[in-house]
């Protein structure tokens, strides 16, 4: 079942910080999760770790990954979300400084659903966010199995 | 100091890329020990040419001293074959006298015809030897004579006549004749076993001669196949080392590339985080704070927020930069005037509040990089574009035209141009002519040109006055 959360996916606490702000300049009111590596992320959605017994029906709505993060890196967050079929289909916006050709494709080749990165400009960012807000929580019509009960 | 070793590390210096080099085999001769072997070939086959010739002259020699000592040895066989017909002549005439008998008339007829055809074949054998000939013509008429008496005998009993007065004559004759005929016959069996003994050691001398020169030409032979197949191994084993040194510089020429690639990563992802916080806090404090702050202070933050968004773009531009040197060149058939058209289409469009005039060439081509080129010109026609802002015309040209007798392409403008003083430092990373209050920009642009251009192994060069505009050449 789909909770309306954020799950931000970010081991800066600038980043983080302002990506916050961001979603709130633009009035976007969901709850967000702060994971703050690779690892707490996959524990938080799968269950597991320090979020064991957490209800993992309850999925995001959406999840904004950084690339480049502790222990285990977004790539292979990614890899390991698709290869479950609790959150195969879970909209993943690779949210990232990085402007590698090799980042992106392999991010779109792991299932990625977009692919942002993050401006230097925090005018533009927040714009960045505003659109993605639009499109992933708004306008984006999920499919059937995640809208599921 | 830092940031310039800085981008020695991340921009290696292509500008010394290899050209492909046609050397043709001569120039390959070039180094001292090559030419010594094409030398050492050269003379090693051509000693061989006179050994073997030598051989082959000497071989013949000995083949002709050998044809002239059968040569002689058939001239004393038929003197001999005179001789022995003199003496049956002389058998059957003696033979004829003491017992009569038909058989022994016929047989001195035969005898002498067997004589005569003797003489004829040696006067045919000796006739390139006068001193031979001189001989013959005094032997062949005592020869005659010889065999006259031996007629003269038969003659002598069918007459019925005998005994020691009747045979007087005859014996009287051939008392003179007989020492005659035969030191005549001796002069000419010594004079040909002279020739003989002569013509054999010479045929023994050549003979010899042709063995020696054929032996060393069969050792230089061998020997020259031994140092080819020595050449050849030490050539191998010098190529595969060669290889290996190869192979073992281009391992590290990986590694370096995959940490070069690891560090401009780290370098997009991780200067870039901390720009984001300044620019980022720093709106923050003009939207949430700016009641805590005077005018000044605003402008400062926002002077912050400029500068932190310049060290943004400086390092995608680097980013970039850097990238091209990685690039994989791709080669095919480029339409550079359909190339053109396009990118002066989307600076027009960057800005569309202006006006230039772009004027191209139709039907230009090279063989690049369709990226890398286009990479090309926008920097060139984003320059001139920005360079003619200021004027009221802004005219843009690209073309082809000779430029110290060589074809090149080139771009031109009419904008503020450069000082000519400086155009050697226009290539470099982060060097700019103009302030950036008056023109915009990182001073990376024409760096990332000229590393596309010597990429493909072009060069590029430009001309300008301060005022009237600026041109660059480029070759691909």
């Amino acid at each position: 079942m789909l909770d309306g959360t954020i799950l931000l996916v970010e081991d800066n606490p600038d980043d983080e910080e302002l990506t916050l702000r961001a979603l709130k300049k633009n009035h976007i009111t969901n709850e967000v999760v702060v994971a703050h590596d690779g690892a707490e992320a996959v524990d938080y959605l799968f269950g597991t770790g320090a979020f064991k017994g957490r209800d993992t029906s309850k999925i995001p709505q959406v999840v904004l990954l950084d690339l480049k993060l502790p222990k285990i890196d977004g790539l292979e967050v990614l890899r390991r979300l698709r290869a479950d079929k609790r959150t195969k289909l879970l909209p993943v916006v690779i949210l990232t400084s990085s402007n590698e050709e090799r980042d992106r494709l392999q991010g779109y080749d792991l299932g990625a659903n977009s692919y942002v990165r993050k401006p230097v400009d925090f005018v533009q960012f927040t714009e960045a966010v505003r659109q993605l807000g639009l499109y992933w929580l708004l306008l984006n019509e999920r499919p059937p199995e995640l809208r599921g009960a | 100091m830092a940031a310039h070793s800085q981008s020695d590390t991340l921009l290696p210096d292509t500008s010394a890329t290899p050209k492909a080099s046609k050397a043709s085999p001569w120039q390959a001769l070039r180094s001292g020990q090559q030419r010594l072997i094409a030398i050492g070939s050269l003379l090693s086959i051509g000693g061989l040419v006179l050994l073997f010739s030598a051989a082959y002259r000497s071989n013949t020699r000995f083949l002709e001293w050998n044809n002239l000592v059968v040569h002689t040895r058939d001239v004393l066989r038929t003197l001999e074959d005179f001789s022995s017909a003199m003496k049956s002549g002389q058998l059957a005439a003696v033979e004829y006298y003491s017992n009569g008998g038909e058989v022994q008339v016929q047989a001195l007829a035969a005898a002498q015809a067997a004589g005569r055809r003797a003489l004829d074949r040696v006067r045919t054998l000796t006739v390139d030897n006068p001193k031979q000939q001189r001989k013959l013509e005094v032997l062949a008429p005592l020869a005659d004579q010889g065999f006259e008496l031996l007629h003269r005998v038969i003659e002598l009993r069918q007459a019925g006549k005998s005994g020691p007065d009747a045979m007087k004559p005859v014996t009287d004759d051939a008392r003179k004749i007989s020492p005659l005929l035969a030191s005549a016959l001796a002069d000419m069996i010594g004079e040909e076993n002279r020739l003989l003994e002569q013509r054999s050691a010479e045929a023994a001398v050549t003979a010899r001669r042709t063995r020696i020169l054929q032996l060393i030409g069969g050792i230089f032979a061998t020997g020259m196949v031994v140092g080819v197949f020595l050449l050849f191994l030490r050539e191998n084993s010098a190529r595969a080392s060669a290889e290996t040194r190869l192979r073992h510089a281009n391992a590290q020429l990986r590694s370096t590339n995959r940490e070069l690639e690891a560090f401009s990563y780290s370098v997009s992802h991780d200067l870039r985080a901390p720009l984001r916080g300044i620019d980022g806090f720093s709106q923050a404090l003009l939207e949430d704070h700016s009641a805590q702050l005077d005018e000044q202070g605003k402008v400062y933050l926002q002077r912050v927020r400029t500068a932190v968004q310049r060290m943004g773009s400086l390092i995608d531009d680097l980013i970039g930069l850097s990238r091209i040197a990685r690039t994989q060149l791709g080669r095919e058939a480029v339409d550079l005037s359909q190339l053109a058209r396009t990118v002066a289409e989307e600076v027009r469009n960057s800005d569309s509040a202006r006006t230039a005039q772009f004027s191209i060439a139709p039907d230009l081509r090279a063989e690049g990089d369709p990226r890398l080129l286009r990479v090309v010109f926008q920097n060139l026609f984003g320059n001139s574009y920005k360079f003619t802002s200021k004027r009221e015309r802004a005219q843009i040209e690209f073309g082809r035209t000779n430029e110290n007798g060589k074809s090149a392409f080139f771009i031109k403008d009419n904008g503020a141009g450069f000082d000519p003083e400086y155009s050697s430092r226009l290539f470099g990373a982060f060097q700019r002519l103009h302030a950036a209050s008056e023109f915009p920009g990182t001073g990376i642009g024409l760096a990332t040109v000229q590393r596309i251009i010597h990429l493909h192994g072009g060069d590029i060069w430009a001309k300008g006055e301060p005022g009237r505009g600026a041109t660059f050449f480029f070759t691909l």
